[in-house]
C-alpha cells in the first residue's frame, strides 16, 4: 500500500507536479486505500487496483476493489477537513480519511460496480488552478486518441476482390458511354459529362491503387547511441541528440506554453540530448518570456523570408541535433513520441517518420433527442427517440468541417507505406537532419547549375565556356536560396518529393500509425477554407511547375501514389460538371446521355453499387461519406486554386488561424448556395414542364432528381458549416 | 546566433591573409552539425569585416557532414555577388561528400592552398 502511494507520488513528480501537491495526493490515496481495507474488506485480505494519470491540468486516480458494496451516501456525507490546522494535534489520525480525500481532490466520485466499488478522484493541478488561462478546448483535455484502424488480411482480400470487380464494371461502363450513349445532338453538354466521368474514373483507378493494401513498417526498439542509426566512426559514438521545433508567428504565447510543457515531458529509455526551441517569427517579447520561464530555447531571425519553411531553416542552422521534431505552435507531443519513432531510423535509409495528426478538439455534436428537446421541447425528444430506435443513434453537429483526419492518416497515408510513398505533413514528424540537409544541398546545386548550363552549353570554345561557367555560377550561387524545407506553400509534400526522388540515396519514409501528439483543428469555415486552399494551390503548383513524376528518382509505385494526390486536385473540374449537368437537364429537358433507359441503369447501377460496397469494406471503421461530400462541395475553392496557378499568381494566404474567430461565413459558400437554389428551382420547373406536357422524359427526371439529391446533400453540409457556432455562443 | 550553447561546439579556425585574400584554415578533425553554427558565424563575421576573397583550407579535416557544408554555402551566400569563397586541400572523404551533394559544381576546389591562392589572385 505505501508502495502504491509512492508510485503515484513519483508519477506526479515526473509529470511536473510540484512536490507539495504530490505529497498531498500520496497522502490522500493512502488514506483511501486504508479506508477500503478497514471498512470495505473489514481487515480481510482483498484486491485493490489503482490507476493513475497526470495530464496537463489534472491528476486523475481510479481505485477499484472487490469488497462488498459501500453506501455512496456515506462518502458524500464526509466532512471537509483543514489539512493545515494551526496545531498538528488537531489533525486526527482516524476517522477523517474521507475528509482528507475530499479536501485534496476536487472531484470524488464513488460508484458501485457489478462486483465491488470504484472510487474516482480528480484534482486540478496547481498550474491549472492559478496561472493557466482557460481555452475553449479545456473541456476536451481528457480525450484519448483512437487506436489505429484495424484492417485484417481477410477484409483486405475482400476489398481487393470488390475493387477489382468495381474497376471491371467501371471500364465497361465508361467504354459504353463513349461508344454508345453520347447524345451528339447536345454535344456541348454530353461531351463535358463523359469527359468528367472519365476523369473521375481515372481518379478512381488512382485511389484504388492507393488503398490497395496495408503494410506497416515494423517497429524497432528505441536506439541508445548514434552508431545504431548512422554509419559513424566508433570513436565518435555518443547518445542521440534531438531538436524539437515549435515554429510560431502570431499564436497566443500561452497556447504555445502548453506545447512546450508537453514537449518537456517527452521521455526516452536512454540518455538523450533533447532541446526544445521556440522559433518565433513574430519576435514577440511575450513569447520570449514564456520560453525563458519554461527554460527552453528561443530563436528569431532578422527577416521573415520563406515564412514557416524559412523559419525552420533558421532553426536548423542554429542547432545541431541528429533528429528534428517538427511541430506546429499548437502541437502537444505525447511523452512516448521519440521512444516510439526513433527506432525506425535504425534503417539508415529512413529520412523521416510521420505520425498521425489528431485533432482532439472536434465538436462532439449532440445526440438527436437532446437536439430535438432543445429545439422543440419534450415532444421533439419523444419523436427523436422513436426515430433513433428505428434508425440507430444519430449525432448532429459533430465535426462540422470534416476535419476528422482519420480517413487521410489511417487509410490514405498509411496505405502508402508499402510503396515507400507516405509523405510528410509537417506537425508530428521526426526528420533525420543529414537527409534533409543533404537533399537541400543537391537541390541547391541543381538550381545553381541549371541556368548556367542553359547559357554555357552553346559556347563552342572550351576555355571560354569554363570561364563563363565559373563566373556565372558565382553569380547564381549568391541568388539561389539553400532551403532544407522548400520555400513553398506546400513545403511538406514538396520536401517529401525531393527526398523520395533523390536518385543516389533513395530515402525512405515511414508512416507510424499510432497517434503521438494532439493538436487543434480549424474552428470555423474561414480557417478551414484558408487551409484547404493552401493544400490545393500548393499541390497544383507543384504538379504544373515542378512535377516530380517526371524526375528520374522515384519508382513507378511512388509516382502513382503522388499522382493520386495530384489527380485528386483536378477533381474540381469534374465536380463542377457533375453539379451543373442535372440542373441543365432539369431546366431544358435536354439529356447528355442518349438514353435514360433500363439499359443505362443496368450499366451504371452495378458499377455505383459495387463502388459503394468496395469502399465501405476498404475503409471499414471510418465514414468515407463525409470526406466525399466535402470533396464535392470543395469545388469552388478547387477551381480557384487551379485558376490561381494558371494565372501564375502567388498562392497566398495568411497562416491557418488556430483560435476560433467569431461569426459565420455565408459569403464563403455562395457557389454552394447557388447550386442548391438552382437545383431546387430546376426540379420544380421540370415538374411544371412535365405537367404541361413540355417535357416527357420521366425516367430521365427520376435519374436526375436522385443525382441532384446527392448534390444537394453534400452542398448543404458545407452551407451548414458556414453557420456553425459552438453551443452556448 | 543561437541563444543557447546546447550541444553546439566552437571550432578552431586560423586566419591569415595574402594581399586581399583571406586564408581560413580549419583545425578540427570533424566538421559536423555541432560545428556548423560556429563555422557559419566565423565565415560571415570575416565577410562582415569586408573580406571578399576567401580560401577555406580543409586539409586538416577528415569528415564534413551536410550541415557543415550548408554552413559553408551560407558563407558563400553572405558574400553576395562580389568576391569568391574557394575550397583548398580537401581530403578524399571530404571531396566525396562535395561530389555526392554536387557542391563540387558550386565551389571551386583546389588540391593545395597555393593553387587556390594563385587561382583567386589571377582574378582579383
Amino acid at each position: 500500500m505505501p508502495a502504491a502511494g509512492e508510485a503515484i507520488r513519483d508519477l506526479c513528480l515526473t509529470s511536473g507536479v510540484d512536490a507539495g501537491d504530490a505529497s498531498l495526493v500520496e497522502l490522500a490515496v493512502v488514506e483511501a486505500l486504508q479506508n477500503i481495507i478497514e471498512h470495505g474488506y473489514a481487515g480481510a485480505p482483498g484486491r485493490m487496483d489503482v490507476d493513475a494519470e497526470v495530464t496537463v491540468d489534472r491528476i486523475h486516480i481510479e481505485i477499484r476493489d472487490t469488497a462488498p458494496p459501500l453506501d455512496p451516501a456515506r462518502v458524500d456525507a464526509a466532512p471537509e477537513v483543514d489539512l493545515f490546522p494551526p496545531d498538528r494535534a488537531s489533525l486526527q489520525e482516524r476517522g477523517r480519511g474521507l475528509g482528507i480525500i475530499r479536501s485534496v481532490f476536487d472531484d470524488v466520485v464513488f460508484s458501485r460496480m457489478a462486483a465491488g466499488n470504484r472510487l474516482t478522484l480528480t484534482r486540478r493541478r496547481k498550474s491549472a488552478r492559478a496561472t493557466r488561462p482557460s481555452f475553449y478546448f479545456d473541456q476536451f483535455e481528457h480525450r484519448r486518441p483512437p487506436e489505429p484502424l484495424p484492417f485484417p488480411p481477410k477484409r483486405q482480400a475482400v476489398w481487393q476482390l470488390l475493387a477489382a470487380m468495381n474497376i471491371g464494371l467501371g471500364l465497361a461502363y465508361i467504354a459504353w458511354r463513349w461508344q454508345h450513349s453520347i447524345n451528339w445532338d447536345a454535344w456541348y453538354v454530353a461531351l463535358p459529362l463523359v469527359i468528367a466521368e472519365t476523369g473521375s474514373f481515372i481518379g478512381l483507378l488512382f485511389f484504388t491503387f492507393n488503398l490497395w493494401k496495408q503494410e506497416d513498417t515494423p517497429t524497432a526498439p528505441a536506439p541508445a547511441r548514434l552508431s545504431e542509426v548512422a554509419d559513424i566512426d566508433p570513436a565518435d559514438d555518443r547518445p542521440l541528440s534531438v531538436d524539437l521545433f515549435l515554429p510560431t508567428y502570431s499564436e497566443d504565447p500561452e497556447l504555445v506554453r502548453l506545447s512546450i510543457q508537453d514537449a518537456k515531458k517527452i521521455r526516452y529509455p536512454h540518455p538523450l540530448d533533447l532541446q526544445i526551441h521556440v522559433l518565433d517569427d513574430g519576435k514577440r517579447p511575450a513569447m520570449r518570456k514564456v520560453a525563458e520561464e519554461e527554460g527552453v530555447g528561443y530563436l528569431t531571425r532578422a527577416t521573415n523570408v520563406g515564412f514557416k519553411a524559412g523559419n525552420m531553416r533558421n532553426g536548423l542552422e542554429q542547432t545541431s541535433g541528429d533528429f528534428i521534431v517538427i511541430c506546429d505552435a499548437d502541437t502537444r507531443p505525447f511523452p512516448t513520441l521519440l521512444t516510439h519513432t526513433l527506432g525506425y531510423f535504425r534503417d539508415r535509409r529512413v529520412a523521416w517518420v510521420q505520425t498521425p495528426q489528431w485533432f482532439f478538439d472536434l465538436p462532439p455534436g449532440e445526440r438527436l433527442p437532446d437536439y430535438a428537446q432543445r429545439r422543440f421541447g419534450k415532444a421533439g425528444r419523444t419523436i427523436a427517440r422513436g426515430l433513433e430506435r428505428v434508425l440507430g443513434p444519430f449525432v448532429i453537429g459533430a465535426d462540422p468541417f470534416d476535419n476528422d483526419a482519420q480517413v487521410f492518416y489511417d487509410v490514405i497515408l498509411r496505405r502508402r507505406n508499402w510503396a515507400n510513398a507516405s509523405f510528410c505533413c509537417g506537425a508530428g514528424s521526426v526528420h533525420r537532419r543529414e537527409a534533409v540537409m543533404e537533399a537541400a544541398l543537391k537541390e541547391y546545386a541543381e538550381a545553381v547549375n541549371l541556368p548556367v548550363e542553359r547559357v554555357t552549353r552553346d559556347v563552342a570554345d572550351a576555355e571560354m565556356r569554363e570561364d563563363l561557367t565559373a563566373a556565372m555560377r558565382r553569380q547564381v550561387a549568391g541568388e539561389i536560396e539553400l532551403t532544407p524545407y522548400k520555400f513553398h506553400v506546400s513545403e511538406d509534400i514538396y520536401t517529401s518529393m525531393v527526398l523520395h526522388g533523390d536518385p543516389d540515396r533513395r530515402w525512405k519514409s515511414v508512416f507510424h500509425p499510432w497517434v503521438e501528439s494532439k493538436m487543434l483543428s480549424p474552428q470555423d469555415l474561414q480557417s478551414w477554407v484558408v487551409q484547404r486552399f493552401k493544400y490545393a494551390g500548393g499541390t497544383i503548383d507543384i504538379t504544373v511547375h515542378d512535377n516530380p513524376i517526371f524526375r528520374p528518382g522515384m519508382d513507378w509505385k511512388q509516382k502513382l501514389m503522388y499522382g493520386t494526390t495530384m489527380w485528386s486536385y483536378l477533381g474540381g473540374v469534374w465536380n463542377v460538371i457533375f453539379l451543373t449537368v442535372p440542373i441543365f437537364f432539369l431546366f431544358t429537358g435536354i439529356a447528355p446521355v442518349s438514353t435514360y433507359s433500363i439499359e443505362f441503369l443496368m450499366r451504371i447501377l452495378p458499377f455505383l453499387i459495387t463502388n459503394e460496397v468496395a469502399f465501405l469494406v476498404g475503409t471499414w471503421g471510418v465514414s468515407n461519406y463525409q470526406s466525399r461530400a466535402s470533396y464535392l462541395a470543395f469545388f469552388p475553392l478547387n477551381l480557384r486554386a487551379i485558376w490561381t496557378v494558371m494565372k501564375g499568381e502567388q498562392i497566398k494566404f495568411p497562416m491557418t488561424p488556430k483560435e476560433r474567430q467569431e461569426g459565420t461565413y455565408p459569403e464563403l459558400v455562395r457557389p454552394q448556395m447557388a447550386i442548391i437554389v438552382l437545383t431546387l428551382a430546376g426540379i420544380v420547373a421540370h415538374m411544371v414542364g412535365l405537367a404541361l406536357g413540355l417535357f416527357s422524359n420521366l425516367q430521365g427526371f427520376i435519374v436526375n432528381v436522385l443525382w441532384a439529391a446527392n448534390n444537394l446533400l453534400s452542398m448543404s453540409r458545407m452551407v451548414r458549416a458556414a453557420y456553425w457556432r459552438p453551443r452556448g455562443e | 546566433m543561437s541563444t543557447e550553447g546546447g550541444s553546439c561546439v566552437a571550432i578552431h579556425i586560423d586566419h591569415s591573409s595574402k594581399d586581399d585574400i583571406l586564408l581560413l584554415a580549419v583545425y578540427d578533425r570533424r566538421l559536423d552539425a555541432r560545428a556548423a553554427p560556429d563555422l557559419k558565424a566565423s565565415i560571415t563575421s570575416f565577410v562582415g569585416q569586408g573580406w571578399e576573397w576567401i580560401v577555406l583550407d580543409l586539409s586538416a579535416v577528415d569528415f564534413v557532414d551536410s550541415s557543415a557544408l550548408g554552413a559553408i554555402v551560407s558563407g558563400l551566400k553572405a558574400l553576395g555577388r562580389s568576391g569568391d569563397l574557394v575550397i583548398a586541400g580537401a581530403k578524399p572523404p571530404v571531396t566525396a561528400l562535395f561530389a555526392l551533394t554536387r557542391m563540387d559544381k558550386v565551389f571551386r576546389m583546389f588540391p593545395a592552398v597555393a593553387d587556390a591562392v594563385a587561382a583567386v589572385k589571377s582574378r582579383v
